[in-house]
């Protein structure tokens, strides 16, 4: 008797299984679970079993019902959904009345990211034109005369007193201007380059810029809040190397690179095969720009990042040209609709 | 900048190149290190034993090659260089050098020749082929090319522009020594030092050269360079090409002084000047070209006018050659700006003129002067050192800069201590003198970045490691400023626009000004572009005056590659030219609807999207922004169509939307039968400004509402209907709301009928169904007298 639980269970199911319609399986059900049903006996008997046998028999057969009633139920249900009641002609395959979405571009996604996690970490968003004057440009971020950047090589100008702004630092010169310290901004928006296009070289492309002046910010200051946004932006596992750089506004000035987001940091094409991929340049405000706008180096210190969203959008999504931002191809806009 | 490791090496131990690379970037000098290209399987090294003419061909010469096999083969050669000495080589019969050339034993003008000697070319170090490879003579042989060498990395370097002296060997090594905590070694030439004789140096202005001299040797032989310093050059990227010239371009590499070679016989006078080119001056440069130098360009002159551009590229009338003996060597520096200039206007940049322009170290000219003297009195047994001359000052007085212990530490929020502080700096060349909290620092005359007290704090951190300064975050308190209002906007706008089911385009900012122009008419909403004086291109040489046209430009993409069906919008600044010559920069919202691209994703059947699309999504868009009900009135001007347009107000003129003028759609070659509507909001236009939303008590009584069909003469429109109804129906009607308009068989050819529901509702009564029909009836009444209508 002790085998004959299990079989029965064994058999049961596969029969119950290979039932085609509702009436196989209620005939099943009744062979099985019904007043006279095998199950039904089976339980009715352990009654006459030796009282050491009667718990284990009796709860296996309790075990073979529950399982078969829930079997029955289980088919049951399968082959009533997968009936359709044809006859008034309803087709419920027909395709789904999709309401249209509205797709934001990756560029501003990114951006947006971007802003959010630097706001939550109580940076104000602040503005500034995208015409901008040589002063506010360069002479206001310790850029001297005769520097390549001021020429027409590199820049784009309208007249001699007015260009294409060719970074976001200007608003930093803007924003102390009008304040008292501490500031603690953020500025995004367009730059203009007279960089040709290629893959990844745009004339004018996005930039987010930031600032924070106060008395004792420090280097490790920086250091700190980048690491956050990295971990933040491009998750926990990035790896983050600083290293020198050069900027006339910022001493010291620093470059960061993360991990490549491609490779993991093993090296492949995208970061030429470093394992390195650069993000932005960095550094603490250079003593001539607070003094500039009338602040004291003695006083207060603080540090300015910029990075370049177009940039970020392409990391983060791995998009192989940065053309694909600026030509607004719906197919290619319309594959980041999935909000990340 | 190439930098063959095994150079490095003989000034400053140096460990695994991968690792040091790696710290160097880390220090702010971006390096690479690249092993050396691979040479292809059956080549070997081989000592030419001998080298003989061809009996049978002038141009060939046959050698006999020790490969080390015991018995040499004999290796018909063309090359020039090819003696008796040096290593070479070898390529053995079946070896493949690329492009289909394998090596076979074969004939050559009856000579079997039984390999061949290779060019760097043929190996594919480099694209010399000017000779074949030649090896020091110590070279192991019967090697594989490869395995001799592998030895030799190369560590690429890309220093900042404010960092001229890390473009040398010598410049890195100290770079190299600072950050291990070594030593090391620079070349320490004997002074090279004779009377002036003759020789004078004329210096017109100096600012523009701080410092000039010459050194004049007699009894060289022009000749190919000694193995070891060809081969440096060629793994350092400089193509060799003659020991006189290789000896300056070795120290340029060795000490970044570029130097420059006068042949002294052509020199005309023994009076060398330094000045700017005047107008109409013209010289023939070294690569053969004549040119005319800007006014700004510094020129190199003697007796007979210009013979060089000062460090940018020497003379052909004075350059050395095959016949040269004796040789003026120039050392100089010049004012980085002048060469940047000249550069910059002769369209040339040379290995000489890069230095210039990072700034070469005026007291550093002497010290190369020697070392190239060195060299060359080595290259050239008999050779003799017999003028020196020089102009501008040797030593400028140093700069000093005092260094507070607590700038380290308000900078970089740790405290290195003074071992570190001393010990980086002294090892990159500064001096150092302990003060009062803090030190004394003299600048060397080298780095000529070094100015104030921030940059030596660089110098700390960045040698001392930037990964040893600990993060922190330490924000106190709230900033205190808000987000931009004009940025607040913006991402306002995008979001209602993204609400409405858009894709949103982002459009470049600069555009094709001429094209633009002419689809704007007079209305100043739409301006004439704002041009660039130096633009990339005439169809990106003005900034966009409106979305628009970006807009439309977007479509045109769109239908050349898969569909017209697009829904997009932009949320962008235009530019319009202002008031004394600035610019103004307007926030506008643009959006387009063409072909049927609203309609429901996968929905069966595409319905085109028409006039009333756009006004509907302008309307929301308006309300959701503005906090306002805007009025569509009048038409839209150029680039719109007057017939299927309408100025938005909300208080204030917003902007416009409708169909395109034809000039737009013949310009972006969009065909008339594509539906197609565009509309342009300003989003900082003087209207209301959106207020508070208040609660509004809901309706505690009953609506009557009845159904009103009219019928109108044709001309009558909607809005004068309504106008009516609400003036007529009074407080009581709380909305007229149109829910068909007819026009057919029923009706005349001149009328229209019109049909409203009307919903009545008093605050504080159920109406009477009598009050209702009583209003009903004044409505009509009002109607037919004044509108001509009838109840159809």
């Amino acid at each position: 008797m002790s085998e004959a639980p299990r079989e029965t269970l064994e058999r049961a199911l596969r029969e119950i299984e290979a039932a085609g319609d509702p009436e196989a399986v209620d005939v099943l059900r009744v062979r099985y679970l019904g007043r006279k049903g095998l199950v039904t006996a089976a339980l009715r008997s352990v009654a006459a079993l030796p009282e050491t046998e009667r718990p284990a028999a009796g709860q296996a057969w309790n075990e073979v019902r529950r399982a078969l009633d829930g079997a029955v139920t289980a088919r049951r249900e399968a082959l009533d959904s997968a009936s359709t009641p044809a006859d008034d002609g309803f087709d419920p395959t027909l395709p789904g009345r999709r309401p249209p979405l509205g797709v934001p571009h990756v560029l501003m996604q990114t951006l947006a990211r971007m802003i959010d996690i630097f706001r939550s970490m109580g940076f104000a968003v602040a503005d500034g034109p995208e015409v901008e004057t040589p002063h506010y440009n360069f002479t206001a971020l310790n850029i001297p005369e005769g520097h390549p950047t001021r020429e027409e090589h590199d820049s784009f100008f309208l007249s001699d007193s007015l260009l294409l702004r060719t970074q976001t630092s200007p608003v930093q010169i803007r924003v102390m201007q009008g304040s008292r310290p501490p500031v603690r901004i953020i500025a995004p928006g367009r730059v203009y380059r007279r960089d040709h296009f290629d893959a990844s070289h745009s004339p004018f492309f996005f930039q987010l810029e930031a600032l924070y002046v106060d008395e004792d910010v420090t280097l490790g200051d920086l250091k700190g809040t980048l690491r956050e946004f990295a971990r933040r932006f491009f998750g926990a596992e990035v790896n983050m190397r600083f290293r020198g750089g050069y900027f006339p506004f910022t001493e010291p000035s620093l470059e960061l690179d993360i991990s490549c987001t491609v490779c993991g940091g093993r090296g492949c094409p995208v970061c030429k095969g470093s394992g390195w991929v650069e993000i932005l340049g960095c550094g603490m405000v250079h003593p001539n720009v607070l003094r500039g706008v009338g602040w004291d180096p003695e006083q207060v210190s603080g540090f300015a990042f910029g990075m370049g969203p177009d940039r970020m959008a392409l990391l983060r999504h791995r998009i192989p040209d940065i053309r694909h931002l600026y030509e607004n191809d719906v197919r290619f806009l319309r594959q980041f609709r999935r909000t990340t | 900048m190439k930098i063959p490791v095994s150079w490095l090496a003989e000034l400053v131990p140096v460990g695994e190149p991968v690792e040091l690379a790696d710290r160097l970037t880390e220090a702010g000098l971006e390096s690479h290190a690249s092993a050396a290209v691979p040479v292809p399987p059956g080549i070997v090294t081989g000592r030419i034993l001998a080298c003989e003419r061809h009996p049978d061909a002038d141009r060939l010469s046959v050698c006999t090659v020790d490969v080390g096999e015991g018995a040499p083969r004999t290796v018909v050669c063309g090359a020039p260089n090819a003696k008796a000495g040096p290593v070479g080589a070898v390529a053995l019969p079946g070896a493949d050098l690329g492009g289909g050339l394998v090596v076979a034993e074969r004939k050559v003008r009856g000579v079997v020749s039984r390999g061949m000697l290779c060019s760097e070319r043929e190996l594919g170090l480099s694209d010399n082929h000017e000779g074949i490879l030649l090896l020091p003579a110590d070279t192991p042989i019967g090697k594989p090319l490869g395995d001799v060498l592998r030895g030799e990395t190369v560590l690429e370097t890309a220093p900042f522009a404010n960092r001229g002296d890390l473009m040398s060997v010598a410049g890195v090594a100290r770079e190299v020594a600072a950050l291990q905590g070594t030593r090391w070694s620079p070349p320490v030439p004997p002074p090279a030092r004779a009377a002036a004789g003759e020789w004078r140096v004329e210096i017109e202005d100096a600012e523009d050269c701080p410092r000039y001299a010459g050194r004049v040797v007699e009894g060289v032989r022009a000749g190919v360079s000694p193995s070891w310093i060809a081969e440096r050059l060629s793994r350092a990227g400089v193509r060799p090409v003659m020991n006189l010239v290789d000896v300056t371009n070795y120290v340029l590499l060795e000490t970044g002084h570029p130097l420059h070679a006068f042949d002294r016989e052509r020199l005309r006078g023994r009076t060398i000047g330094v000045r700017r080119a005047r107008a109409g001056e013209s010289l023939v440069t070294l690569d053969g070209k004549e040119r005319a130098p800007d006014p700004g360009t510094l020129l190199i002159t003697d007796d007979s006018g210009p013979i060089a551009t000062a460090g940018i590229l020497g003379g052909a009338s004075t350059a050395v050659s095959e016949r040269t003996t004796a040789v003026f060597l120039e050392g100089a520096s010049f004012h980085p700006q002048r060469v940047r200039a000249g550069s910059r206007a002769l369209r040339v940049s040379t290995d000489a003129s890069a230095r210039f322009e990072r700034g070469v170290d005026p007291e550093g000219v002497d010290a190369a002067l020697d070392r190239a003297v060195e060299i060359l009195l080595a290259m050239c047994p008999g050779a003799r050192l017999v003028h020196s001359v020089e102009a501008g000052v040797a030593r400028p007085s140093p700069r000093r800069v005092t260094l507070r212990n607590r700038t380290i530490v308000r900078l970089l929020g740790v405290d290195p201590g003074p071992a570190v502080v001393t010990r980086v700096l002294e090892s990159l060349g500064f001096g150092v003198t302990a003060r009062a909290e803090g030190w004394d620092v003299t600048v060397p005359s080298f780095r000529r970045d070094v100015s104030i007290e921030e940059d030596l704090v660089e110098e700390i951190a960045r040698i001392h490691g930037y990964a040893r300064i600990p993060e922190t975050s330490r924000f106190r308190g709230v900033a205190g400023q808000t987000t931009d209002v004009r940025a607040e906007a913006y991402w306002r706008a995008r979001a209602i626009l993204l609400s409405l089911g858009l894709t949103e385009v982002v459009t470049p900012g600069l555009v094709d000004g001429e094209r633009e122009g002419a689809l704007m008419g007079a209305d100043p909403f739409f301006p004439r572009p704002v041009p660039v004086r130096n633009p990339l291109s005439a169809d990106r040489g003005s900034l966009r005056c409106s979305l628009s046209t970006a807009l439309a430009q977007v479509l045109a993409t769109n239908r050349a590659r898969a569909s017209a069906d697009i829904a997009v919008f932009e949320v962008g600044r235009v530019f319009a030219p202002a008031a004394n010559g600035t610019v103004d920069e307007r926030l506008r919202a643009g959006m387009l609807l063409a072909g049927s691209g609203l309609a429901a994703e996968g929905a069966l059947g595409s319905k085109c999207s028409d006039f009333f699309d756009m006004k509907g999504l302008v309307e929301v868009y308006v309300e959701q922004f503005w906090g306002v009900r805007p009025r569509c009135e009048g038409f839209a001007p150029l680039p719109f169509s007057r017939a299927r347009s309408a100025a938005v107000v909300g208080g204030a003129p917003i902007g416009y939307f409708g169909a395109p003028d034809d000039s737009l759609r013949n310009v972006f070659d969009l065909p008339a039968e594509l539906p197609l509507w565009i509309a342009e909001l300003d989003l900082e236009a003087a209207a209301v400004q959106p207020g508070e939303v208040w609660f509004e008590a809901l309706p505690r009584y009953p609506a009557v509402v009845r159904d009103l069909a009219l019928v109108v003469d044709r001309s009558r429109r909607n809005e004068d209907l309504v106008a009516v109804i609400v003036e007529a129906g009074g407080e009581l009607l709380t909305e007229p709301r149109l829910f068909d308009v007819y026009e057919g068989a029923q009706l005349a050819a001149t009328e229209k009928s019109l049909a409203y529901t009307l919903v009545f509702r008093a605050t504080d009564r159920s109406l009477t169904h009598y009050e209702v029909d009583h209003l009903v009836e004044r409505i009509v009444r009002r109607l037919e007298r004044e509108l001509g209508a009838r109840v159809r």
